[in-house]
């Protein structure tokens, strides 16, 4: 017998006001028609909505998943199976080096080595996880990107939003007069130098939207957000990239990797000792 | 359940601690029994090393950290490498809820940086690099006892575990308060189960596989790379093992 209120039917209700998204399809068809490309698919939620309007519009369209080599163990599984389930047209594209061995060599979460030799030998966090595999990817897909970036995520990410959005021209037939119209119409497209186009549909979805739209559906999500929620994680720490870097180290993602999946956790602090200062 | 032969004055036991309001802790099991005397012997040695003008060097940071001598007898079924204490984690009991999230916040102190460095940057940044402010979660177990069996010495445990008023993380700041201490003899507790199950039979500590394979604990955390005994975080100490149940999937 069910007792109580069921959260996740409450999401899927409320979902269903975000399911008209028919003028988002038309701006995600029209970034694949004219930029071709694929979708950047991370494993997290957000990209999995993304995925989701993407295969409305063309079931086969690539998906391409970095490896960064230090993602959860879910990640890898839901993966697979998600690829059986939708015919996913998936490409997956290791970092070289990896991750940890960036890390490991870094020196920086071992008080005994040297810090600093990753950046001696050239091999940012940057260019090796984004900026080499997605060059590889616009390569074999095209110029464009679809992405799951959102600007509620983080500061830096509703400033690049907000700049884009600022400078970005109306080339609409009637023009874009309101400030709701200029956001439907052309937010969330960044132009880069480069000549490739990273296009996020969601790009201003706060987080329980992303939520309610995948209960809606209902979408399967990554197992790894059961584990963080079992664990007592709350809504801001339900994040799933990798396993562990640079970023939210200060906010407890050591914590919730230490609590969730103890043996992984021990066996990475054996070659990051630093790593138990954050946990 | 197999019953070994262990010196005369030890045996099978139950320890249990009275808390105030719970502990905290970052594993997903509580402190073990061996650890938490490792670390009062521990601290005891450190006294006198210092009070004799010796210079400490911290156990994490020695190439091969002692095996300190414990009042608890040592499991027979592993090979002389991963032999470990026949104690277990802790095990909350009277548990009030599920965990509870509190928060703590820390940043470098620049007087204290000053003291101890001989130089130091213009500016030490505390929105990046390795002195970055925290603000970092801290898991807490609410409950009233924590239960842990073990095969060892009653009365040499007790006189350990009297002194020490506070377990678990941020105990500077009141978590995991200690009102008082039980231990209780129990030879009804065969000797393998006292030193390796919780008392609903769950798995309550790390073992190799020569234990599990004896013990068939059906709950168990799974395999993975953990601590076998204290010091628990050291590198030499650190084996793949079968890990004790979860305190968060129960």
């Amino acid at each position: 017998m069910r007792t109580g209120l069921n959260l996740e039917e409450l999401r899927a209700i409320r979902g269903k006001q975000h399911l008209g998204v028919k003028p988002l399809l038309a701006r995600i068809e029209h970034h694949l028609q004219t930029q071709e490309g694929y979708v950047a698919f991370s494993g997290g939620k957000d990209s999995l909505v993304v995925l989701d309007l993407a295969r409305q519009v063309d079931p086969a369209v690539p998906v391409v998943f970095f490896d960064s080599g230090l993602e959860y163990p879910q990640t890898y599984t839901y993966l697979e199976q998600l690829t059986d389930r939708w015919r996913l047209n998936l490409d997956v594209i290791p970092a070289q080096p990896s991750l940890l061995e960036i890390l490991v060599a870094g020196g920086r979460w071992d008080h005994h080595q040297n810090a600093g030799s990753t950046l001696r030998r050239g091999a940012s966090l940057h260019e090796t996880l984004i900026s080499r595999p997605a060059a590889i990817a616009h390569q074999r897909y095209g110029p464009g990107e679809l992405w799951g970036v959102r600007s509620a995520e983080s500061t830096g990410r509703r400033i690049a939003y907000a700049h884009v959005l600022a400078d970005a021209g109306c080339g609409c037939a009637t023009a874009c007069e309101t400030r709701q119209e200029r956001r439907e119409h052309h937010g969330g497209r960044i132009a880069r130098a480069d000549g490739t186009v990273a296009f996020g549909p969601i790009w201003d979805w706060p987080t329980p939207h992303v939520w309610e739209y995948i209960a809606a559906r209902p979408l399967p999500v990554n197992p790894a957000y059961a584990v963080l929620r079992a664990i007592g994680a709350p809504p801001a720490a339900l994040r799933v990239s990798h396993l562990l870097d640079g970023h939210g180290i200060e906010h407890g993602r050591a914590v919730w990797l230490r609590r969730g999946w103890p043996g992984l956790f021990d066996e990475l602090a054996t070659l990051l000792p630093r790593l138990r200062e954050f946990a | 359940m197999t019953t070994f032969a262990v010196e005369d004055a030890m045996g099978s036991m139950v320890v249990r601690a009275e808390l105030a309001s719970g502990i905290a802790q970052a594993a997903p099991w509580a402190p073990a029994l061996d650890g938490i005397l490792a670390s009062q012997v521990w601290a005891r040695r450190k006294s006198e090393e210092i009070a004799a003008g010796n210079y400490h060097v911290r156990a994490l940071d020695r190439e091969n950290p002692v095996d300190l001598d414990l009042p608890l007898a040592r499991c027979p079924l592993p090979g002389s490498d991963q032999w470990h204490w026949l104690a277990t984690c802790g095990m909350p009991e009277q548990v009030a809820g599920t965990t509870r999230v509190h928060t703590w916040t820390g940043r470098v102190d620049a007087r204290d940086l000053e003291q101890v460095a001989a130089r130091l940057p213009a500016t030490v940044s505390a929105r990046q690099g390795r002195y970055r402010a925290r603000r970092m979660p801290l898991l807490v177990a609410p409950c009233r006892t924590i239960v842990w069996r073990a095969v060892g010495d009653p009365a040499a445990v007790e006189k350990l575990l009297a002194g020490i008023d506070a377990i678990g993380k941020k105990r500077s700041s009141g978590e995991g308060r200690v009102l008082s201490w039980s231990i209780l003899a129990d030879p009804g507790i065969p000797t393998l189960e006292a030193g390796h199950l919780h008392p609903d039979g769950s798995l309550g500590r790390p073992v190799p596989a020569p234990c599990q394979d004896v013990l068939a604990a059906a709950v168990t955390g799974g395999w993975g790379t953990a601590g076998l005994r204290p010091p628990y975080m050291h590198r030499s100490r650190q084996h793949h093992l079968v890990l004790p149940a979860l305190l968060d999937a129960s």
